[in-house]
């Protein structure tokens, strides 16, 4: 089983149908293409566990606390206000109209 | 109504009963000895194994205890599995993925759960270390896994821990979610572990 992880990103959040689930891994996925031609981070996991619910996130992915990852995340005033402003120019230059948000996310083991 | 007064009495003798709660559920704990933790007692007596020792044995007898907790419902008379008994969400989540990563250490005369190893990607949690002659390193996953951001950390990681020799081998182990009742990779994860190398258990 995984390590419990915490997943901090600023963006956009979607949910993941499972049609979807076979062109995410192969990174071929419209959302993957469109990220990484904006310069935006992505990650996409399993956030349900044993339940299992999928969501991608778009935007920029500020850290992840956890055994395996880092055990802060700290991002100072100036920076998260630059990181906030850039991702918010990036997204709207990729068509996506909707206003990011900042996500704490648990990813379970 | 003879039934129901054996069943009263033997819960009495088992001290899980209290008069006023017949109503409720009594939750009881009835999981056998903690074979990851018996196992490690005879293992390694510098500071460092010492430690992991403890750590390990520790979160095993807490997992293990939340794994076998099973509850015992008055109107229906049954014994309910754990998802009843008051584990939800992430802790039921994490006490069936210890229950399974228990149960294939107990396969091994000599195993650690849950082993912190530094890559040069950070830390990797070996969920089984098989000791002795080989140091196998198990990675076990319940329920349909695909290849998605954290897997992909997983995998780099564990090639890394083969490569150097910090393991002999890697083998990620998959059984199906007793939720879902979905196992095993995807074709896409399947298909990594493949090309990495890594050995693979189940459906």
């Amino acid at each position: 089983m995984s390590a419990e992880s915490s997943l901090v990103f600023y963006g956009l959040r979607f949910d993941v149908a499972a049609s979807d689930i076979e062109q995410l891994e192969l990174r071929k996925h419209p959302w993957i293409v469109k990220a990484r031609s904006a310069g935006l981070h992505f990650y996409w996991a399993n956030f349900g566990g044993l339940d299992p619910r999928y969501y991608f996130f778009m935007g920029r992915k500020i850290g992840i606390t956890g055994l395996e990852n880092s055990t802060e995340v700290v991002v100072n005033d100036a920076d998260l206000a630059t990181q906030i402003s850039e991702t918010k120019t990036k997204l709207k230059g990729a068509g996506f109209d909707e206003e990011p948000k900042l996500f704490a996310q648990l990813i379970p083991g | 109504m003879l039934r129901w007064i054996t069943r009263l009495v033997l819960l009495f003798a088992l001290g899980l009963f209290a008069p006023g709660e017949a109503a409720a559920r009594v939750a009881m704990h009835v999981g056998p000895p903690d074979v990851a933790a018996q196992k490690l007692v005879s293992w390694g007596s510098d500071p460092e194994t010492a430690v992991l020792r403890q750590a390990a044995t520790r979160q095993a007898a807490e997992t293990q205890q939340a794994a076998s907790s099973i509850s015992y419902d008055f109107a229906s008379g049954c014994l309910l599995p754990a998802e009843n008994a008051g584990l939800r969400g992430v802790q039921l989540n994490k006490a069936i993925g210890d229950a399974t990563a228990d149960a294939i250490a107990s396969r091994y005369p000599l195993a650690l759960r849950e082993v912190p190893m530094t890559t040069v990607g950070g830390v990797r949690r070996v969920d089984v270390l098989t000791l002795g002659e080989r140091h196998l390193a198990i990675e076990s996953k319940v329920g349909l896994t695909g290849l998605d951001s954290r897997i992909r950390q997983e995998l780099a990681r564990d090639w890394w821990l083969r490569r150097t020799g910090k393991v002999d081998d890697v083998i990620w182990e998959f059984t199906p979610s007793p939720i879902t009742g979905q196992g095993g990779a995807t074709p896409a994860l399947l298909d990594k572990l493949n090309k990495l190398g890594i050995g693979t258990v189940g459906p």
